[in-house]
């Protein structure tokens, strides 16, 4: 769909967030607060 | 053609019995043919057509089950592991979710028709938390229907399958050697294929290693994050700085961006 709408750089990751996590890269997770307000913290 | 014809006679039913397991469990082998035979042997009153029934579902809930019960214990992990022998891992598991959540349980039914979803869809049920009943109920549906097409075509087409078991009876050994070079050749056509593929999009894809590396360096790309609801359940956490974009929400966030940037794209 993005290739369509003209985007020429478009990769998918291989392995997914899966395989970003097993090489102990940087990952964020949204958890719903008390106010109902995404925050977003990192891991 | 009279040993054969015995050996169908006495063993008809076993040897249904085994086809069908082996390829609800996945191993591609092909039992179409085999339902074909049956249904002819049905028409000429060797087999009976209830037993017959009841030997397909049997075999194919023996095939199912563990794998909605593996769904069920260890949940997603199943799916990914399954996908992960898949040529394309993440569009694999995205499509398999796409088809159980557009039709739920009665997607089941028609699994069994849509490759690669016959294998994904026990265990998504159970990862899903389907309840037993309904998933025999289902699984037993899809089973009598995905068997009655073939079964049927042999029961008003004995008489060619007869012909055509026949002339396999009267080339004897010579027959099955020119059926395994034939299955042989296949296999090693679609292993090739597989290969190339592979090749390809390993040549397309992006690693970890070399996003990391192209953040480092600062070339700002744009992470998208599109995972279905059920696989950000399963792992709420994403790459940082990640954006998360529902499927239906894609086209109006690539609005949004300019058409230069580079864009990773994750989906399980």
């Amino acid at each position: 769909m993005l290739m369509d709408k003209g985007f020429r750089r478009v990769r998918p990751l291989e392995g997914g967030v899966e395989a970003w996590i097993a090489a102990g890269y940087e990952v964020t997770s949204s958890i719903i607060s008390r106010e109902g307000n995404d925050d977003e913290r990192s891991v | 053609m009279e040993e054969l014809r015995q050996l169908l006679a006495q063993h008809g039913l076993t040897l249904v019995f085994l086809n069908v397991l082996l390829a609800q469990l996945g191993l591609p082998i092909p039992a179409m043919p085999m339902l074909v035979v049956a249904g002819a042997l049905v028409a000429e009153g060797t087999l009976h057509v209830v037993p017959l029934a009841i030997v397909v579902v049997v075999a194919s809930l023996l095939g199912d089950v563990p794998w909605y019960l593996a769904g069920k214990r260890y949940g997603y992990r199943v799916l990914r592991t399954l996908c992960r022998i898949s040529i394309e891992p993440d569009s694999c598991v995205k499509q398999t979710e796409n088809i159980f959540t557009r039709w739920g349980p009665p997607s089941l039914v028609l699994a069994k028709y849509i490759p690669g979803f016959a294998t994904m869809a026990p265990p998504l049920a159970g990862t899903m938390r389907l309840d037993f009943a309904p998933f025999i109920a289902y699984s037993a549906a899809a089973a009598v229907l995905w068997a009655a097409a073939p079964a049927t075509a042999g029961f008003f087409f004995s008489r060619e399958v007869e012909w055509l078991l026949e002339r396999i009876s009267a080339m004897g050994t010579g027959a099955l050697i020119v059926l395994a070079l034939v299955i042989a050749a296949y296999i090693a056509v679609k292993l090739v294929e597989r290969h190339l593929l592979i090749r390809f999009l390993r040549m397309v894809r992006i690693s970890v290693d070399d996003l990391r590396h192209m953040i480092d360096s600062g070339a700002h790309p744009v992470i998208l994050d599109v995972r279905s609801p059920l696989a950000r359940d399963a792992e709420p956490r994403r790459i940082a700085g990640a954006v998360t974009v529902g499927a239906d929400e894609l086209e109006a966030f690539a609005g949004r961006i300019a058409p230069d940037r580079d864009v990773v794209i994750y989906c399980s």
